[in-house]
């Protein structure tokens, strides 16, 4: 035992002994900064950036007050919270029913909703103050016991005053608040009676709630999103045809799609980020592959089996991974924590605790790739004879083709486990594999065909020429690498414009802040007369049918299979509108728009690809009993993040003759919108209207926390583009110093030397620039397309600005190579190179 | 025992028959043609030739750092020929030295680093830092221990290799070319360190070298041109 305990104990003196040395390696020291910034990467941009997707999570929850919501027209089985409460999810309910409000003097039709004690679960409920500086206060709760708030409309028709007595059903009450922003009020499309807020405990003494109510009962639930996950998934096979769930996906819902685009931004940008990093790790662990192999070929002929100095080598890796690992954990924490602040002080944004798993997953992907750029080398080689080793000027090539297989695995392990989006993964990877194919590829065709082309006498660029053209091989790999960095970065720059250009152009100036609705056909004249005297932008008015899809094809529905999306879709009532006209964010992608005396439909073209519907295919939709039949005249695609009533369908005019009919309008209020919504509510009883305008603020705030977040990222992705270049520079090293202390020897001055260095990398920075930015934009439009559900703006300027910056970046990069080396003496830059 | 089994009880490397050949650009390239020697324990061989001919090969293959094509190698009385490089290397753990043109110090370690390292290599070593400083006086550098081989100039490094080599007492050390970087007054100064080293400790001293005066202080020579030995 004691001898065990000796040998042990030489053996880790003999560890550290070996790991204080390989400190001396600047390769070494290269590649455990490399080491450093993957595990900071990880950790601050992969878990911030998992913050800030959790935090942007729950503000979209927040719009629904839960992360899922199980509703039903019928009591819910106890069953679904006792489900709820095994997975350790919050849960709270709420009822609601339509009923009449009424004070000492008049009634309204209000929709009153019972809620629990810690309703809402997530987000909050904003009732009016005068005395506080926002104009509101937030709760998290019910209101207390025997107490009403009261949506605006309801407080304007009945002129409510604070603490004024109302009746409801049996109960009295007092009005304690005016709501400006309830959470699931935000996500209703269509609301035709002003809410009413009790607390549920109350709900018996109204007397209203009995078996024939027609009320909505909903199960309100919170938690890990894991746990909504299964909870969703168990809920839904067991759900009877009146109950329906839904869960908060800032990926689903499609109005919160420019949120979506943020979320697959951030991650892109953390999967670059992290790749750069690896990158920079690889050229780091190239440098020392050398040293490795001839230490591993010196050991052997002292004696030493491979076993013994792979497992010296992994352990010497091992001992320098963990403290490492540690301390990038440890910078990651303290980067996230403050970087977190500045977020949640700069945007109001709450963002959820870091947790140590991520910074603990951070070190260990650090760990296993440290292995893999260090340690394959040794394997590729432990059969080749030392003699051949140790003459080998470079890495064998076995090594080369070992280390990049494996680095390759690795990548695209880490890129499928990061993207968490198979098409992110599917698209950046191969953009990534094919832009460093065709770097490669066309870089050498450049070098050729410029190298036949020009013809240069100075003889300092002329040096620059042939030392491009004459390796080839390394002048394409320096391209390739370069070229990665430009592409990651316009990648990165061109969406980051593109997205929040594009939130800019979808909500433009005049979009509308007030909806109202229930409007009745006689109201319509006298409404057009009402706006006409208002200070609005821009109005407009939709009919609106309360309809379902009851056959397709002459097929009752009930035949169809649906699943998912598209059994949502057909079993609920939804909103048509018939109008000629093509509605503004709308463009027809299949067929034509309504021409002349057509009688027809249009559809979605989402919905049609969900319920598999084709041009020339019929629908029967049936509207309060009656049921028409018509054909599919055209598929739209619609901008569902324009806040503009949008819909489904759409029918010809006068399709649906006889059936019950409203109507909706979308008004920009340029006045004080409060005001406005109390007028007209004031003219015309019966319509219910919403100050969207509230809606709108908190996802503008959405979108600037996106923002904020997103150019944090940058800094980071830029930062590990930094150590990539770092890297490449590391690694011309030793070449540069040969090259320099030759044609010193041969008698080249300083400035011939800058000058021939700097023109070589100017070259090779234009090819970079070129490179890297044409399979930007083109891996770019692909994910637009595919990922970003959106139009790339692309611009030419993009691919001058990359070039600039790629002759500018490249030739500093150059320039610093060997700026330490220019006063050297070419016997000490040889003696360098020797040992 | 009669004087056959006598010199093979004195013999620590013999080869027989030895073929090396290797694929070049599709074809193969003949290295080393029937190469057979007997080489006794304690005397020093020198193998000399013009470049090219091919005595590193063989000097890596009587070493077992390559394998033959055909033919066999017994080092130390066991057959190498047939051993895997980690059987190879744990027959050469200790018993064996090396001395190379190009030095092959590990750039990243001190002089007294690199010599240590032969000695950490072989499990169960003591005092490994005072063997190691012993060795650095045995070649006259114990005020460069804490230099870095780029600090060092050619024959000093050649020194530190050659304390490296010896440090571990070997049975056999193996030097290639060990003065074909060096300036002909440090030769001088290096071989006469090497045979005296080699002396003092009854090693075996094979060695390869075009220098015809180095080779003529060796107890045997020999020759080879082409791959043959003449």
């Amino acid at each position: 035992m004691w001898s065990i305990g000796l040998k042990l104990g030489t053996w880790f003196s003999q560890i550290d002994m070996g790991f204080a040395r390989s400190l001396r390696l600047s390769e070494f020291r290269l590649l455990l900064l490399a080491c450093l910034f993957v595990v900071i990467a990880l950790s601050v941009v992969g878990a911030l950036g998992s913050r800030i997707e959790q935090a942007m999570q729950l503000r979209t929850s927040a719009i629904m007050g839960a992360d899922a919501i199980l509703s039903s027209s019928r009591p819910l089985s106890q069953i679904y919270w006792e489900v709820a409460e095994d997975l350790g999810l919050k849960t709270a309910d709420s009822i609601s029913f339509m009923s009449m409000l009424t004070n000492d003097q008049e009634s309204r039709l209000v929709n009153v909703r019972a809620v629990s004690e810690n309703y809402p679960l997530r987000g909050e409920i904003l009732i009016k103050s005068d005395t506080s500086p926002e104009g509101f206060v937030e709760y998290k709760s019910s209101p207390d016991q025997g107490t009403v708030w009261a949506a605006t409309q309801a407080v304007v028709d009945l002129g409510l005053n604070e603490l004024e007595k109302l009746q409801i059903g049996d109960m009295q009450a007092d009005f304690i608040g005016e709501i400006m922003l309830d959470p699931e009020g935000g996500a209703d499309r269509i609301r035709f009676a002003p809410r009413v807020i009790i607390n549920i405990s109350d709900l018996e003494s109204t007397g209203l709630l009995t078996p024939a109510s027609r009320a909505r009962y909903r199960l309100l639930v919170a938690g890990d999103r894991e746990a909504i996950e299964v909870f969703y998934e168990s809920v839904s096979p067991e759900l009877e045809s009146y109950e329906e769930i839904v869960v908060a996906d800032i990926q689903r819902d499609e109005v919160n799609s420019t949120v979506g685009r943020i979320i697959s931004y951030i991650r892109l940008a953390v999967l670059l980020s992290v790749i750069l990093s690896i990158v920079a790790m690889a050229l780091a662990a190239q440098g020392l592959w050398r040293r490795q192999i001839v230490e591993m070929a010196l050991l052997r002929c002292l004696g030493q089996q491979n076993k013994k100095t792979m497992l010296r080598l992994g352990f010497r890796y091992l001992t320098m991974g963990i403290p490492v690992c540690m301390l990038g954990a440890l910078i990651g924490f303290a980067i996230q924590d403050v970087v977190g602040r500045i977020v949640q002080q700069q945007v109001i944004m709450r963002l959820p605790e870091p947790s140590f798993w991520s910074l603990a997953g951070a070190g260990i992907i650090t760990l296993i790739a440290l292995f893999v750029v260090t340690l394959p080398t040794l394997r590729a080689v432990q059969q080749v004879p030392s003699v051949i080793l140790l003459r080998t000027s470079s890495s064998p090539p076995m090594t080369q083709q070992q280390s990049s297989f494996s680095i390759l695995i690795l990548i695209v392990a880490l890129t499928i486990f990061l993207a968490g989006d198979i098409m992110l993964a599917l698209t950046v990877l191969p953009g990534l594999l094919l832009a460093a194919l065709l770097f490669w590829g066309v870089t050498r065709l450049l070098i050729y065909v410029v190298g036949r082309i020009v013809g240069i006498r100075s003889l300092p660029y002329f040096v620059a020429l042939k030392e491009v053209c004459s390796n080839g091989a390394r002048s394409a790999w320096i391209v390739s690498t370069f070229g990665s960095i430009v592409f990651a970065l316009v990648l990165l720059a061109v969406f980051r414009y593109d997205i929040f250009e594009s939130w800019g152009q979808t909500l433009p100036d005049d979009s509308p802040n007030v909806f109202a609705i229930n409007i009745k056909q006689s109201n319509l004249e006298p409404l057009g007369e009402f706006i006409n005297g208002q200070n609005v932008t821009r109005s407009d008015i939709y009919s609106i049918i309360r309809t379902r899809i009851v056959e397709i094809n002459g097929r009752p529905i009930s035949e169809y299979n649906f699943t998912g999306e598209a059994k949502d879709r057909v079993s609920h009532v939804f909103n048509l509108t018939e109008t000629a006209d093509l509605p503004q964010d709308n463009e027809v992608v299949q067929g034509q728009w309504f021409q002349g005396n057509a009688s027809g439909l249009s559809v979605e073209d989402e919905t049609a690809s969900e319920l598999g519907l084709e041009l020339g295919d019929t629908l029967t939709l049936d509207t309060a009993g009656i049921r028409h039949t018509a054909p599919i005249l055209n598929l739209r695609e619609v901008v569902w993040e324009n806040m503009r009533p949008n819909f489904f369908i759409i029918a010809t005019p006068g399709l649906l003759e006889d059936a019950p009919v409203s109507h909706m309008l979308a008004v920009h209020v340029d006045d004080d919108i409060n005001r406005f919504i109390n007028q007209m509510s004031r003219e015309f009883p019966n319509i219910s209207a919403i100050n969207v305008s509230i809606l709108l603020q908190r996802f503008q705030e959405i979108v600037n926390q996106g923002s904020m977040a997103i150019s944090t990222l940058f800094v980071f992705t830029l930062l590990a583009a930094g150590l990539v270049f770092f890297g490449i520079l590391q690694g011309q090293k030793i070449t540069r110093q040969l090259q320099i202390a030759l044609l010193k020897s041969m008698g080249a001055s300083r400035s011939f030397i800058r000058k021939a260095v700097i023109s070589e990398f100017a070259l090779l920075g234009i090819f970079s620039g070129l490179l890297g930015s044409a399979m930007a934009l083109l891996t770019g439009t692909l994910m637009a397309d595919q990922i970003f559900d959106m139009e790339l703006t692309v611009s030419w300027s993009w691919m001058a600005i990359s070039i600039a910056v790629g002759i500018v970046l490249v030739s500093i990069a150059g320039y610093l190579s060997i700026r330490g080396l220019l006063g050297v003496v070419p016997v000490r830059l040889l003696a360098n190179n020797r040992g | 025992m009669n004087e056959n089994s006598k010199a093979k009880e004195n013999s620590v490397l013999q080869a027989s028959q030895v073929f090396k050949s290797i694929e070049h650009a599709g074809s193969n390239l003949d290295i080393l043609y029937d190469i057979s020697m007997d080489i006794s324990a304690g005397s020093t061989v020198s193998m000399t030739g013009p470049s090219g001919s091919g005595k590193t090969t063989l000097l890596g293959i009587l070493a077992g750092l390559d394998l033959p094509s055909s033919g066999s190698i017994t080092l130390l009385g066991q057959a190498i020929s047939t051993m895997d490089e980690d059987e190879r290397a744990k027959l050469r753990n200790g018993r064996v030295g090396f001395v190379f043109q190009s030095f092959h110090l590990l750039p990243n370690l001190t002089a007294l680093e690199n010599i240590s390292l032969a000695l950490e290599v072989i499990s169960g070593s003591q005092n490994i830092k005072e063997q190691s400083v012993q060795s650095l006086e045995s070649v006259g550098l114990s005020n460069r221990a804490s230099h870095l081989p780029s600090q060092l100039s050619g024959g000093e490094q050649q020194r530190v290799a050659l304390a490296r080599s010896m440090v571990v007492n070997p049975a056999i050390l193996f030097a290639d070319e060990p003065t074909g970087n060096l300036d002909y007054q440090t030769s001088m100064q290096i071989v006469d360190l090497m045979f005296s080293l080699v002396e003092q400790r009854g090693s075996t001293l094979i060695l390869a070298t075009h220098d015809h005066q180095l080779a003529g202080r060796c107890d045997v020579e020999y020759r080879i041109e082409a791959g043959h030995l003449v």
